[in-house]
């Protein structure tokens, strides 16, 4: 695994603030069918398959606590955080070459940005927090592997290649 | 690691439940700093999104013959800036008329993020807060009708439930027969569900709902458009018997709004001394 630099740390974190703004102000209100595009939880998969499970837990858990605390976010906070902490840590424990969008890579983050919604909407069924519409579960976790699936051939390449070389001392610090 | 985490998480969950003052220091300091960049990126893309509005929505007749002139714009050589600049000042027009009408004063804004689908909350941001002199609990509407209620305020953003949002209740008001209930949003933009106080008062399909109106117009004010009846679930006189309602406002493609900071209902009123009624004939419209 690459070693955690300064760089790559605020790499991380200008990365996420990014996906949370992209994805309330612009991704939500394209009103594509089913499910909206997860960005910020691609992004903190890709960050999880370059920097391992550990990087990927935390990644995922300030990814979530940042999507719930921003407007217009007014549910529940902390749900988010764990389930995205444990899909980072998750995916992270894959085999991955930072910056190539191979197949699988591809493949899982759809999987599990799918299973994501899943499991939100399960737990959102247990604590009656939110209110639930299962006839439209379906849709929204198949939309979602499609979407995130989509956009991973994007955001792997891009986090890849500036990982490595926000850890590329000469260059950055 | 992981266990930290989730062991964190679940105090962040308990903390909120118990409603601790820190979580909502922390949505505050969220809402100043991230709602000032959603609303310059959602000012940025607006043109982009409404062009994808329009092509994901299959909206009513009046809708389709925006597009057209969205269509037609184009063709004659003007750039989508533009057309968005017209759409949302017709959308202005709309909503100040429908206020107008009613005698509220608004202040208008622009709606510039959404919650995600797969929340199954209904809620969004408006470029418009406490600086504006915006507070929580006000009625938010555009031209079509209500739209929802202010639950949180930045800054310079507020965040606005939805009428479909699953936590949102109504009151309503059956314009034809003044009957009135609650209506309960799902979390499902055009589907929301309406309990009458008298489940056997009828109720058909197409009949139009209003608002039923709070003390002092908040949180909602009273006599908006709330939407119409789409058909009906339950057995006819059970008390489970429940109108399906489509909202009056299209939620999956706001833009303009308006948020009611005075309505008549908030002002104070005067006596009147009504004529005897052998005095003079009858006058009122009556309901």
């Amino acid at each position: 695994m690459p070693r955690l630099t300064l760089p790559r740390v605020l790499l991380i974190i200008a990365s996420l603030g990014t996906a949370v703004v992209l994805q309330s102000a612009v991704f939500a209100r394209l009103g594509l069918p089913g499910a909206t595009p997860d960005l910020l939880l691609v992004v903190v998969l890709v960050v999880a398959l370059v920097a391992g499970p550990a990087v990927g837990a935390v990644t995922g858990f300030a990814g979530g606590v940042l999507i719930d605390i921003a407007p217009p976010a007014a549910g529940s906070i902390g749900q988010t955080a764990a389930i995205y902490a444990l899909a980072g840590f998750v995916i992270g424990h894959a085999q991955f070459e930072p910056g190539r969008p191979d197949l699988q890579s591809v493949l899982s983050i759809g999987a599990v940005a799918a299973a994501v919604v899943l499991v939100q909407a399960i737990l959102g069924t247990l604590l009656g927090q939110p209110e639930v519409t299962w006839s439209l579960v379906p849709l929204l976790v198949a939309t979602q592997f499609i979407y995130a699936a989509l956009l991973a051939l994007l955001i792997i390449p891009a986090i890849g290649v500036m990982y490595r070389g926000a850890g590329d001392e000469g260059r950055f610090a | 690691m992981l266990g930290v985490l989730l062991l964190v998480s679940i105090t962040l969950v308990l903390l909120d439940v118990r409603g601790s003052s820190a979580i909502g220091g922390l949505r505050g300091l969220a809402a100043t700093v991230i709602g000032p960049v959603e609303t310059a990126v959602g000012a940025a893309a607006a043109p982009f999104v409404s062009v994808a509005q329009s092509v994901t929505s299959f909206g009513n007749s009046q809708e389709r013959s925006e597009v057209a002139a969205q269509e037609l714009a184009q063709a004659t050589g003007s750039d989508q800036t533009q057309t968005d600049n017209a759409r949302a000042a017709s959308q202005l027009d709309a909503m100040l008329k429908t206020a107008g009408t009613r005698g509220f004063q608004v202040l208008p804004a622009r709606v510039v993020a959404y919650g995600s689908a797969q929340t199954f909350s209904g809620t969004v941001t408006i470029d418009a807060g406490s600086n504006d002199g915006l507070t929580t609990d006000m009625s938010v509407m555009n031209g079509n009708g209500l739209v929802g209620k202010i639950v949180a305020v930045g800054p310079t953003t507020a965040t606005v439930q939805l009428v479909t949002d699953d936590d949102s209740v109504v009151g309503a008001r059956l314009v034809k027969t003044g009957d009135a209930g609650a209506l309960q949003g799902t979390g499902q933009p055009g589907e929301s569900i309406l309990r009458l106080l008298d489940p056997t008062s009828p109720v058909k399909e197409g009949d139009q709902l209003v608002t039923f109106g709070s003390p002092d117009g908040k949180p909602y004010v009273a006599g908006l458009p709330l939407g119409t009846v789409t058909g009906m679930r339950g057995e006819p006189g059970q008390a489970d018997r429940v109108a399906v309602v489509a909202p009056a406002a299209r939620m999956g493609a706001l833009d303009v709004v308006g948020v009611v900071v005075t309505s008549p209902r908030g002002q104070a009123r005067t006596p009147v001394s009504p004529a005897a009624p052998n005095a003079s004939p009858p006058a009122s419209a009556g309901r």
